[in-house]
């Protein structure tokens, strides 16, 4: 833990066929978008060196494909994740209605003894597209990781032009330092809501 | 001895047909034709039989005969593109008497400069410049002669004629979530079958063997560039590549021949039959113009649809009214197959703001629409789009189907199912290959992702897994650079899935210098994860996956036998919870498609 080499955080990001995955990842790392990304297969990583609070660290980040039954894949995929990104599309609302599902089906996957501690970071993405499309709004998405009552940050964010990623992913990695440094002292941690006020521009209210 | 890297490569790239040996068994000969009594019925014989209920019900019938019929006059591109004469004499005549000047020595090379394994700083890839990719492209002329282009990078036809394209624009995928059929979403343009044998004709192909090398993109329609390959880069390599297609083409125009097989209509319907000498042609490498009809040939396509002619057209016909459970998941794949291709590029828009797609784009849909109504109890997975999608390239959608069929049900058995049983199945068996074939890489990927070296790969599959899985999956579709996936898949539908293994080792072969030097395993990942994708060089890539004397090099036979024993270790350690599905996970093969009585019934009916 004190070892001056980079510290290596595995971040995992889950979510429905089509929302962005792929997309957000790639705007965080290479700072493009692409209307060329193929369906993913399998698994796809790629990693990212930052710096959080003067440390360094490299965050290792598994993008996954979204059909659910890559999950029958005998990896122990979800093992020693720092942090879980799960992503919807705030324009399709079953993809936020399989937010809960992605989330408990990673809890019971790692079988965390603090499942309330453990951070999720949920991404709303897709908000460039044109409003009267939306059919998840905000205040639904914010309620919902109110009354989760776990570890849950929300952003709505574009993968196309940018908005919120990087300060997205910001939180994310902070919460994959704080998660792997905690792990340590697993006993010491109680179900703390970090609804973060995020700089979200859409204009609505982050209650 | 196990250090493989260290030993002097031992094999040859010959091209001299005469001269090379083989003592590969041909296992899957007689596998295509092989008849097996029918059994009880399985899911997919159930949806048929509902098929023709609904037709001896006449349900469908008026709706189909509204909305669907079925046209024989091909898509929006010129019918008479596809019916062409000889290859031009000029082209023969430049490759006959010549003999390959450049052809890799393997033997003086290490094996890491045989991936042409240059590892570029991560470019930007041009992805949101439109200029990048071809003007407007050129309808060929009404001569029907390869036509002398003006634009040298307007080498393909054009995907849907006399409409603008709007390449900078975003695809808008139809909604398709809603509770309607499919029938009442889809505009009527999207709903004819069609018969047209893909867009890669022998004259689209031969006009753009010329083009290719100026043009921005490859004689398939894929950019030439990506993150790992610069058009320098490919044209290097293609100004070699190219002489030794065109002297490949003038050998198989003499094998068929030689053959009694007439080559002046398109596409062939026969081939040789199978044999050292074809199999050393066809790891050689089929000529585009003879691919798809080979694919098709020696995977036993034609008996499938001699015995199941108008089935797929039911499918379709069945899923327009039924919308398969995956419909919404195969619509959103459609833009995200080959978006990179010129064929499948869809106007976002018309003018009159009416949704207009690529007629590849439709094709695709109904191909794996149909899929998941004949199989049913799988419905759609992911990747069987790019297996598709390559497909419809190269052939027409009926024969891209029954491909789809044999390819899952005889090369990949149950890798697509619900539950991925055979891809878990394949990657239990390749994990044991590289454990026990190269120690070093497996010391350094068997590995869980805490660190702890794994012993039992039954069950459990180390992390690289989900990579690898996906390589199988797509049979390195976007894994491997274009042409090197189409020799790969000419070897592959020739010799079974063993050729799958025989790529995946020698993927790792080549990276295992690499491997070894990196010390964190996301490292290690990220060697493999890439390096696929830089084997631009096809001839000493496909040379290395069938060196003769080399350790692990698996037969079919073999292949089938490991897997038959992993199946049975994972049916044993879930106990006796599976007897619901007492088949065997491997050879699930003519079986299922023999269903004479439905078929003919179909048959029968779809005549009136």
């Amino acid at each position: 833990m004190t070892s001056p080499r980079r510290t290596l955080l595995k971040v995992v990001i889950l979510g429905d066929s089509g929302v962005g995955k792929t997309s957000l990842m790639n705007q965080f790392v290479n700072h493009r978008f692409s209307r060329e990304y193929k369906a993913t297969i399998g698994a796809d990583f790629l990693t990212k060196e930052l710096e959080v609070d003067g440390e360094a660290i490299t965050l290792q980040l598994w993008d996954t494909a979204g059909q659910e039954r890559f999950q029958s894949l005998g990896v122990a995929f979800y093992r020693g994740a720092d942090c879980c990104i799960v992503v919807y599309d705030v324009n399709n609302a079953k993809s936020f209605e399989s937010v809960e599902n992605w989330r408990s089906e990673f809890l019971e996957q790692t079988s965390s003894l603090n499942n309330n501690a453990f951070p999720f970071v949920i991404l709303g993405n897709q908000i460039d597209k044109d409003p009267s499309k939306r059919t998840v709004p905000l205040n639904h998405a914010l309620s919902y990781c109110k009354n989760q009552g776990g570890n849950l940050t929300h952003f709505e964010t574009s993968a196309k032009d940018g908005t919120n990623v990087s300060i997205a992913f910001e939180s994310i990695a902070r919460s994959a330092l704080e998660n792997s440094s905690h792990e340590d002292y697993a006993s010491d941690l109680t179900g703390s809501i970090s609804l973060l006020n995020n700089t979200n521009e859409s204009g609505s209210c982050a209650c | 001895m196990s250090h493989l890297a260290a030993r002097p490569p031992t094999f040859t790239f010959v091209e001299d047909d005469d001269k090379s040996t083989s003592s590969e068994l041909d296992v899957l000969s007689s596998e295509g034709s092989k008849r097996i009594p029918t059994h009880q019925k399985t899911p997919s014989d159930i949806v048929l039989d509902q098929v023709l209920e609904l037709y001896n019900r006449h349900d469908i019938e008026n709706a189909a005969h509204d909305s669907l019929s079925v046209t024989s006059s091909g898509s929006d591109m010129d019918e008479s593109m596809y019916s062409f004469p000889d290859v031009p004499p000029d082209m023969a005549d430049a490759t006959a008497t010549e003999r390959p000047p450049e052809l890799p020595d393997v033997n003086t090379l290490p094996y890491n400069s045989l991936a042409l394994h240059t590892k570029l700083p991560v470019t930007p890839v041009a992805h949101t410049a439109p200029a990048t990719t071809p003007s407007t492209p050129v309808t060929p002329s009404p001569s029907h002669q390869p036509s002398v282009r003006t634009s040298t990078t307007s080498l393909h036809p054009p995907v849907v004629a006399s409409r603008q394209h709007h390449l900078g624009l975003p695809t808008i995928p139809l909604n398709i979530s809603d509770n309607k059929s499919l029938k009442d979403i889809l505009p009527r343009s999207c709903l004819a079958v069609q018969k047209d044998e893909g867009p890669l004709t022998r004259t689209a192909l031969n006009t753009a063997k010329d083009l290719t090398l100026p043009s921005d993109r490859d004689l398939y329609g894929f950019k030439k560039v990506t993150q790992f390959t610069t058009k320098e880069q490919y044209n290097a390599w293609f100004s070699t590549y190219r002489d030794f297609m065109a002297r490949r083409e003038h050998k198989w125009d003499s094998l068929l021949t030689e053959s009694n097989i007439d080559i002046s209509t398109w596409p062939v319907t026969q081939f040789p039959s199978r044999g050292h000498k074809v199999q050393r042609y066809v790891r050689k490498g089929i000529p585009p113009v003879y691919r798809g009809a080979a694919w098709f040939y020696y995977s036993g396509g034609h008996e499938l649809l001699r015995e199941h002619r108008g089935i797929y057209e039911s499918l379709w016909k069945h899923a327009c009214v039924h919308k398969p459970k995956d419909a919404d998941l195969i619509e959103r794949d459609l833009h995200r197959t080959f978006p990179e291709n010129i064929y499948f590029r869809s106007t976002p828009e018309s003018v009159a703001g009416e949704y207009s797609e690529a007629p590849m784009i439709s094709k695709l849909r109904r191909v794996l629409m149909s899929f998941a109504m004949y199989s049913p109890e799988n419905g759609y997975c992911q990747s069987l789009n790019f297996l598709a999608g390559l497909f419809l390239l190269f052939m027409s959608e009926e024969k891209a189907f029954w491909m789809l069929v044999v390819t899952c049900r005889k090369y990949l058995p149950r890798m697509h199912d619900a539950n991925l049983e055979g891809a878990n199945i394949d990657q239990s068996v390749l994990m044991a290959a590289v454990r026990d074939n190269l120690p070093a890489v497996w010391s350094r990927i068997g590995l869980s992702f805490d660190g702890v070296p794994m012993n039992d790969i039954i069950d459990k599959l180390p992390p690289i897994t989900l990579v690898t899985a996906a390589w199988f999956m797509c049979a390195f579709v976007g894994v491997l650079p274009t042409e090197t996936t189409l020799r790969l898949w000419d070897c592959f539908f020739y010799e079974g899935s063993k050729v799958l293994f025989l790529s995946a080792l020698s993927i790792f072969r080549l990276g295992e210098a690499e491997i070894k030097s990196k010390s964190e395993q996301i490292d290690v990942f990220q060697v493999i994860q890439d390096l696929p994708k830089s084997i631009l060089d096809a001839n000493t890539f496909i040379a290395l996956c069938f060196r003769r004397n080399i350790r692990g090099t698996p037969s079919q036979k073999e292949i089938e036998k490991r897997r038959r024993k992993v199946a049975e270790k994972r049916r044993s350690a879930v106990g006796s919870t599976s007897s619901d599905n007492p088949e065997t996970p491997v050879r699930r093969t003519s079986s299922r498609f023999r269903r004479p009585n439905i078929i003919s019934q179909i048959q029968s009916h779809l005549k009136i």
